[in-house]
C-alpha cells in the first residue's frame, strides 16, 4: 500500500508539473529535468535533495523523467542531455533502469562515441597518439533506449556533474 | 577613472565605512569556482517517431541551479623595516578576494600586538587604499582607517586592493620598535594570512608590522607601474612601464647601494637586453671613483657605480638568463633619493586576467662596516601589480567543407569558405539547417550573444540556435533575454546549428539571405556577422492516383510525376468501373505527399470540376471516403514528407433508375455544353455515356491539391410498366374508356409501339388507344391513325412534354426513363352484342424492336346496367382521415412505410336503367395492412376532393346492419371489403373509401 501511495503522490507531483511546463502543442511526449544536490547524511548515506542553487564542488544530479501521455507506442527514442558551462560531468554517474546504448560527445553534439572516447592527440613530445579523453571534456549525453515507449510508460534517465 | 563615494566620517573610535570602486585590480584564476548568482540552466531534448512515423522532438523544462558563494580571502603580509627616530613609514599590504562572490571586509587598524608587543605607539597611524600601487601613502589616496578605528572595503570576486599603512614614529632611540596590527575581518570565512606560518602572531586575518628605530642610513625603496595597451584590442603590443624609487631616510649616508630588479619571464616578454627599455635615471649614482669620501673606515668599494641598465644577470651571480635591470649607487647620501623608470613587453599569449605582480631586491651597506648582511641591508620593495586586460574578439564564420547538395544536413553546399552558409533547396515548410562556427578571438572568457535578422526569407520563417548536432537548443545563460553560445574560453571554437522553420505554404526563388550576428556579452560593442543563404524554396505538391486494388498502393515516390493527370473538361476518366443501379462501387486510390514536411490532406468528391469548384455528385449519388480498415475519413492523418497512404472512394449508385442512366451525360466542367464521359481507351468505350466521379485532396496547410477522374458506367436496367388490368361493363352499341399509363420505369431510353386487339373482334367488336395531340390534357387521337404527329406525355420531371410520333424510330414513340404516356383505350361494342358477353381486349406494348413486350387485358362484359367504378389514391401521410392532395389514378406523391393511404371507389350507374343489388369487393393491396374504422361512403361523385367532409360517412368494419339512412352498408373480413349499395338510379354515383398503411 505504502507503495502504491506513493506513486500516485508521484504520479500527481509529476501531472503538476507537466501541467507547469506543458509544450505549446499537445505532443505526446511529456518530459520533466529536475535537479538534486548530492548530499551524505549524518549516516554516510547518500541523499539526494531538490535544490536549485549550489556552490562550487557540489554534486548535482540532473534527473530527466518523460512519460508517453498519448495512446500509441512511440519509436525511435533519443534522450540528449547537454552538459552544462561551469560544471562537469561526473564519469560514470549516466543511468538509467530503461535498456539502452549509452554515447557522449565532446565536440558539442555534432559527433557521438562511445566510452571510453579515444582521440588522437599530440603529446608533450610533440608525437601523436591516441589516447582515452578524459570525461571533463564531455559536452553531452546520450540514451538511446532499446526499446519504444509504451502508452503511459515513464522512463527516467539520470546523470551526475560537479560546480565548478 | 578613481571614482569613490566621498561619504566619509571622521570619528576617533566610529567606523568609517568607504566603498571604493574601479580601483582595484581584478584578477582571475585565483577564484574558487564559478562566479556567486551565475544560472546553470539545463535542458534535455528527446527525438522520437510517432504513430504516423513522423519525426517529433520534446524539449524538457529548463532545469537552473544558481551557484552559491564560497567565502574566500587573503592578506598579505608581515612588514618589518628599520626606520630612523621621528621617520614615517609605509608598510605595504595587500587583501584579495579569492571566493566566487562579492563581500565586505571590516579593515581595523591597532597600535596593540599580538604576543610580545612593542616598545612604543606610532604618532599617527592610518591605513589607506594605495590606489597607485606604489607602495607610499600618497596625498589623495582614501583613508581607510585610523589607529584603533575601522572601515570597510568591498571587493567583488577575483579582485585585490593594495592598501598601505603610514606611521610616524616617535622620538626614539635605537633598538626601540613600534608596531601595528591590522586585521581584515571578512562577512563570511576566514581572510588567510599569507605570511609564512600566519607571520609572528600565528593568526589568520592580521598582519603584524613592525618598525624597529635605527641610527643607521635606511633604505627604502618602492616600486610602481602602469600598463600601457596602446590602444589596441590585442596584447601583443601592450608593455607595463615600471617606476623605481630609492630613498635613504636615515640620518647617515649607505654605501653600495646595489640594485636587482629580477623580472618574471612568464609574464614579461624578454629574451634580449634589448627588450628592456631604460626610459629614465635620476639621482647621483656614479659618484667619485674609490673617493676616500665614499666611505670611512672599512670600504670596500668593489663595484663603480652605475645608472641602472638592462642586465641577463639581475641577480648578479654570473648566471645569465635572469633578465632585469641592475645599478649601483656607491653612496646614498641622508636624504638622497634615486629613482630610475623602464619599460617592457607583456607576453601576447597571456590569458586576460594574468596577474603580473613585480618587486624590487635592494642591498646596501647601512653602517658603513663593509658588508650587506646586517639588519635592514637587504630589502624587497612593495608588490606593484598589474592585469592583463581583457582584449575582445568574435568570429562568426560558415563551414565550408564538403557539400551535400539536395540534403538538408547543415553542410554548406557552396563548400566555399565565405561568410555565406548555403543551403540550396528545402521544401515548403520544411526546417531548414545552417552549421555555423563561432571563435572567441579575444584573449579571455566572453559569452557571445546570438541574433539573426530575418533578411527577405519569407515572413513567418522563425530562426533558432542550436548545439552542433542540432537536438539540444542553446540557452540564455546570463539571463539577458538573448540565446548565446554560454561562456567560450579564449580561442575556443563552437560549432552551433542555425535553424529556419519555414512558414506552411512559402515556396519560390530565393536567394533567401538573413544575417547572424555573434555579439560579445563582455564588451557589448564586439562583434561579427554572417550570411545564412538558402536557393529555393520548392512548391509543396500531393499526387492522387488509382490503385489496382484497397490497399496495393505502388507509389512513383516522384514529385515531378502527377500520375492519373486531369486537365479541366477532358473527358477520359483515369479508370472506369461498371455498377448497376443500387450498386456501390469501391474505387482504391493512393495519395503521395510529394513535399518536403508531413502534411494531411482533405478528401472531397464530386460530378463537375470547372477548375476551382468541386460540383456535387448526381442527385441520388452518394460517396465515402474509407481507410483500408473500412472506417469514414474525411481527410487522411498525418502523412510523413514523402510517404504514402492508401484508401479508397465508395460511390452508391441510386437504385432509382432516373438517377442511374444507362446512358448520361451532362456539362462536367461548368462551360455551358454537354460532354460526354466514356472509358479511357477505345477499348473500354461502349458509347454509352457514364457517370464522371472527380476525385479532389487538398492540403489545409500548404494549399497543395491535386484532382483526378474516374467514372461509372451504370449498367442496362430495363424495366417497363403498363397499367393496369380493369373490368367494366358496357351497354350493347355502346363503349367505355379504361385509362392506362406506359411508364419507362428502366434506366435506358426505349422506343415503344402500342395496339391492342379484342378477343371478339370477329363479333364487331372494337377499340381505339388514344393519345393526347393538343397538348390539352385529354386524349383525342387513335395512335394507329398516326403518321408524324405531335404526342403529348409526361417526362421525368413530371412536365407535360410532347414528341414527334415516329421521329426517332418507326412508328415509335421514345420514353427516357421516368417518363410516362396516358392513353385511353376505348372499347365499342356492337349493339348485337347479347347481355353477359365477356371481351378479353389485349393491350401490348413493344420495345426492344419488338422483341420485348408487356401487355394488360381489360375485360368488358356486357350490360344493360352499366356500372362503372373509378378507382384514385391520395397519399394521408399523418393518417389524419383527411387526404393531402386531390385523388388521382396515380398517387402524387409517395407513401412511406407507416403512413395512410386513401383509397376511393366511384360507382356509377351509367346504365339505361337502375342497378339493383349493386355490391362492391375490393381488397386491401399488397405490402398494406387495412386501417381499421376507415370505410366511408356516400351518395354522390365527389370526384378527385381530398376532403369531402361530412359527406363522406363511416361504416364498422364488422358485419352489422348498420341501420344507415342511405341504408349502405360495409364490412372487413381479413383483408377483403364489402360494400352493399343496394340500388343506384340511373345516373347516380356513391362515393366509398378505405385507408391502409403502408408496411
Amino acid at each position: 500500500m505504502p507503495q502504491q501511495i506513493k506513486k500516485r503522490t508521484y504520479a500527481l507531483v509529476l501531472l503538476a508539473f507537466f501541467a507547469v511546463c506543458a509544450a505549446v502543442y499537445a505532443a505526446p511526449l511529456e518530459s520533466l529535468m529536475e535537479t538534486l544536490l548530492v548530499k551524505t547524511d549524518k549516516a554516510g548515506q547518500e541523499i539526494l535533495e531538490k535544490t536549485e542553487s549550489a556552490l562550487p564542488g557540489d554534486i548535482v544530479e540532473y534527473r530527466t523523467t518523460y512519460n508517453n501521455a498519448g495512446n500509441s507506442t512511440l519509436t525511435g527514442l533519443v534522450v540528449e542531455v547537454p552538459i552544462p558551462a561551469n560544471t562537469q560531468y561526473l564519469s560514470g554517474s549516466a543511468a538509467s533502469k530503461v535498456p539502452h546504448t549509452f554515447m557522449v560527445s565532446i565536440d558539442g553534439g555534432a559527433t557521438w562515441d562511445h566510452e571510453p572516447v579515444r582521440r588522437m592527440r599530440k603529446g608533450s613530445d610533440g608525437v601523436e597518439q591516441e589516447v582515452i579523453v578524459g570525461t571533463e571534456e564531455y559536452t553531452h549525453l546520450r540514451w538511446i533506449p532499446k526499446k519504444a515507449i509504451q502508452p503511459g510508460e515513464v522512463q527516467v534517465y539520470r546523470c551526475r556533474v560537479k560546480i565548478s | 577613472m578613481k571614482t569613490y563615494n566621498p561619504v566619509r566620517q571622521r570619528c576617533l573610535k566610529a567606523a568609517i565605512a568607504v566603498f571604493l570602486a574601479m580601483c582595484v585590480l581584478p584578477g582571475v584564476l585565483l577564484a574558487v569556482g564559478t562566479n556567486a548568482g551565475e544560472r546553470i540552466q539545463n535542458q534535455a531534448t528527446a527525438t522520437y517517431v510517432d504513430a504516423n512515423l513522423n519525426p517529433q522532438s520534446a524539449q524538457s523544462n529548463i532545469a537552473t541551479v544558481e551557484v552559491g558563494q564560497v567565502y574566500s580571502a587573503t592578506l598579505a603580509e608581515d612588514r618589518s623595516l628599520f626606520a630612523a627616530s621621528g621617520q614615517s613609514v609605509n608598510f605595504a599590504h595587500v587583501l584579495a578576494n579569492t571566493g566566487n562572490g562579492e563581500d565586505t571586509y571590516t579593515i581595523s587598524l591597532s597600535q596593540i600586538l599580538n604576543g610580545a608587543g612593542d616598545n612604543l605607539d606610532f604618532d599617527n597611524l592610518a591605513v589607506y587604499i594605495d590606489q597607485n600601487g606604489d607602495g607610499v601613502a600618497t596625498a589623495g589616496e582614501t583613508l581607510v582607517a585610523n589607529a584603533g578605528g575601522s572601515g570597510a572595503i568591498t571587493l567583488q570576486a577575483d579582485t585585490q586592493v593594495d592598501l598601505v599603512v603610514l606611521a610616524k614614529l616617535p622620538a626614539s632611540s635605537p633598538g626601540q620598535t613600534a608596531g601595528a596590527l591590522l586585521t581584515a575581518t571578512p562577512t563570511n570565512g576566514i581572510v588567510d594570512d599569507l605570511t609564512a606560518a600566519n607571520g609572528t602572531d600565528g593568526l589568520e586575518g592580521t598582519n603584524q608590522d613592525l618598525a624597529t628605530v635605527t641610527d643607521n642610513a635606511v633604505l627604502n625603496v618602492n616600486k610602481s607601474s602602469t600598463y600601457n595597451n596602446n590602444s589596441t584590442a590585442t596584447v601583443n603590443d601592450d608593455t607595463v612601464t615600471f617606476i623605481v624609487t630609492i630613498t635613504n631616510t636615515g640620518p647617515v649616508a649607505a654605501y653600495n647601494v646595489e640594485i636587482q630588479d629580477t623580472l618574471d619571464l612568464t609574464k614579461f616578454d624578454v629574451t634580449a637586453i634589448g627588450d628592456i627599455i631604460i626610459n629614465a635615471t635620476e639621482g647621483d649614482y656614479v659618484d667619485v671613483v674609490g673617493n676616500a669620501s665614499e666611505g670611512a673606515a672599512v670600504i670596500v668599494d668593489t663595484i663603480n657605480g652605475f645608472n641602472p641598465v638592462a642586465v641577463n644577470d639581475a641577480n648578479n651571480d654570473t648566471t645569465t638568463g635572469d633578465f632585469g635591470v641592475r645599478g649601483h649607487d656607491d653612496k646614498l647620501a641622508a636624504n638622497e633619493t634615486v629613482s630610475f623608470t623602464y619599460t617592457v613587453p607583456v607576453i601576447a599569449t597571456l590569458p586576460a586576467g594574468t596577474i603580473l605582480p613585480n618587486s624590487v631586491h635592494i642591498l646596501g651597506d647601512v653602517n658603513d662596516n663593509g658588508d650587506k648582511v646586517d639588519p635592514g641591508e637587504d630589502i624587497t620593495s612593495n608588490t606593484t601589480t598589474q592585469i592583463v586586460p581583457q582584449e575582445y574578439g568574435v568570429d562568426a564564420a560558415d563551414t565550408g567543407g564538403v557539400a551535400s547538395p539536395g540534403v538538408n544536413d547543415g553542410s554548406d553546399d557552396d563548400s566555399t569558405a565565405n561568410d555565406i552558409q548555403y543551403v540550396n533547396t528545402a521544401a515548403s515548410g520544411e526546417q531548414v539547417l545552417f552549421a555555423n562556427i563561432i571563435t572567441n578571438e579575444g584573449n579571455g572568457t566572453d559569452t557571445f550573444e546570438l541574433s539573426v535578422v530575418i533578411g527577405n526569407f519569407p515572413v513567418g520563417t522563425v530562426f533558432s540556435f542550436w548545439h552542433a548536432g542540432g537536438t539540444t537548443a542553446l540557452l540564455d545563460t546570463n539571463d539577458n533575454g538573448t540565446v548565446d553560445t554560454g561562456p567560450m574560453a579564449a580561442g575556443a571554437v563552437k560549432n552551433i546549428m542555425v535553424k529556419a522553420q519555414l512558414p506552411a505554404g512559402a515556396y519560390g526563388a530565393g536567394f533567401f539571405d538573413a544575417t547572424m550576428t555573434a555579439l560579445s556579452a563582455g564588451d557589448g560593442v564586439t562583434s561579427d556577422t554572417k550570411t545564412e543563404r538558402l536557393f529555393e524554396i520548392t512548391a509543396p505538391g500531393v499526387d492522387l492516383s488509382n490503385e489496382a486494388a484497397i490497399g496495393a498502393s505502388t507509389p512513383d515516390g516522384d514529385p515531378g510525376d502527377n500520375e492519373n493527370e486531369y486537365g479541366v473538361g477532358d473527358t477520359a476518366p483515369a479508370t472506369l468501373y461498371n455498377a448497376a443501379p443500387g450498386a456501390a462501387v469501391n474505387i482504391p486510390l493512393t495519395i503521395q505527399n510529394d513535399s518536403g514536411v508531413p502534411d494531411s490532406f482533405q478528401l472531397t468528391a464530386g460530378g463537375t470540376w470547372n477548375g476551382a469548384v468541386l460540383g456535387s455528385l448526381s442527385t441520388g449519388w452518394s460517396y465515402g471516403f474509407k481507410n483500408t480498415s473500412g472506417t469514414t475519413i474525411t481527410t487522411t492523418p498525418a502523412i510523413p514528407a514523402g510517404g504514402s497512404y492508401s484508401f479508397y472512394l465508395r460511390v452508391v449508385v441510386p437504385s432509382n433508375p432516373i438517377y442511374a442512366l444507362a446512358n448520361f451525360s451532362s456539362d462536367i466542367d461548368g462551360d455551358g455544353s454537354i460532354e460526354e464521359v466514356d472509358g479511357p481507351t477505345l477499348a473500354t468505350q461502349d458509347g454509352d455515356y457514364d457517370y464522371p466521379i472527380f476525385i479532389r485532396v487538398t492540403s489545409t496547410n500548404t494549399g497543395a491539391s491535386d484532382i483526378k477522374m474516374d467514372a461509372v458506367d451504370v449498367t442496362d436496367s430495363e424495366k417497363v410498366t403498363l397499367l393496369a388490368n380493369q373490368t367494366g361493363q358496357i351497354q350493347p352499341g355502346g363503349s367505355i374508356g379504361y385509362p392506362h399509363t406506359l411508364r419507362n420505369d428502366g434506366n435506358t431510353a426505349e422506343a415503344f409501339t402500342l395496339s391492342a386487339v379484342n378477343s371478339l373482334s370477329a363479333a364487331g367488336w372494337g377499340h381505339n388507344v388514344l393519345v393526347d395531340t393538343t397538348g390539352d390534357g385529354n386524349v383525342d387521337t387513335p395512335i394507329s391513325t398516326l403518321t408524324n404527329e405531335t404526342v403529348w406525355y409526361t417526362n421525368a420531371a413530371g412536365v407535360y412534354a410532347s414528341q414527334v410520333f415516329g421521329q426517332t424510330v418507326a412508328n415509335s414513340l421514345v420514353f427516357q426513363p421516368g417518363e410516362k404516356l396516358d392513353v385511353t383505350v376505348l372499347e365499342f361494342a356492337p349493339s348485337s352484342a347479347p347481355d353477359g358477353t365477356l371481351d378479353i381486349l389485349t393491350i401490348t406494348a413493344r420495345y426492344n424492336l419488338g422483341a420485348s413486350q408487356v401487355i394488360n387485358i381489360d375485360q368488358t362484359t356486357v350490360i344493360q346496367g352499366q356500372i362503372r367504378l373509378t378507382k384514385t389514391v391520395a397519399v394521408d401521410a399523418d393518417c389524419n382521415d383527411v387526404a393531402d392532395a386531390a385523388f388521382a389514378v396515380e398517387a402524387t406523391s409517395k407513401a412511406n412505410p407507416g403512413e395512410c393511404v386513401s383509397w376511393r371507389l366511384i360507382v356509377t350507374n351509367e346504365g339505361t336503367a337502375p342497378a339493383d343489388n349493386v355490391i362492391i369487393y375490393d381488397t386491401v393491396p399488397a405490402f398494406s395492412d387495412y386501417v381499421p374504422g376507415s370505410l366511408l361512403s356516400g351518395a354522390g361523385d365527389f370526384g378527385t376532393t381530398a376532403d369531402p367532409g361530412v359527406l363522406l360517412i363511416p361504416h364498422t368494419d364488422a358485419d352489422d346492419a348498420e341501420g344507415r339512412l342511405d341504408g349502405y352498408t360495409a364490412k372487413v373480413v381479413g383483408d377483403d371489403i364489402t360494400f352493399e349499395l343496394g340500388t343506384i338510379a340511373t345516373g347516380a354515383s356513391v362515393t366509398l373509401q378505405f385507408q391502409t398503411t403502408v408496411q
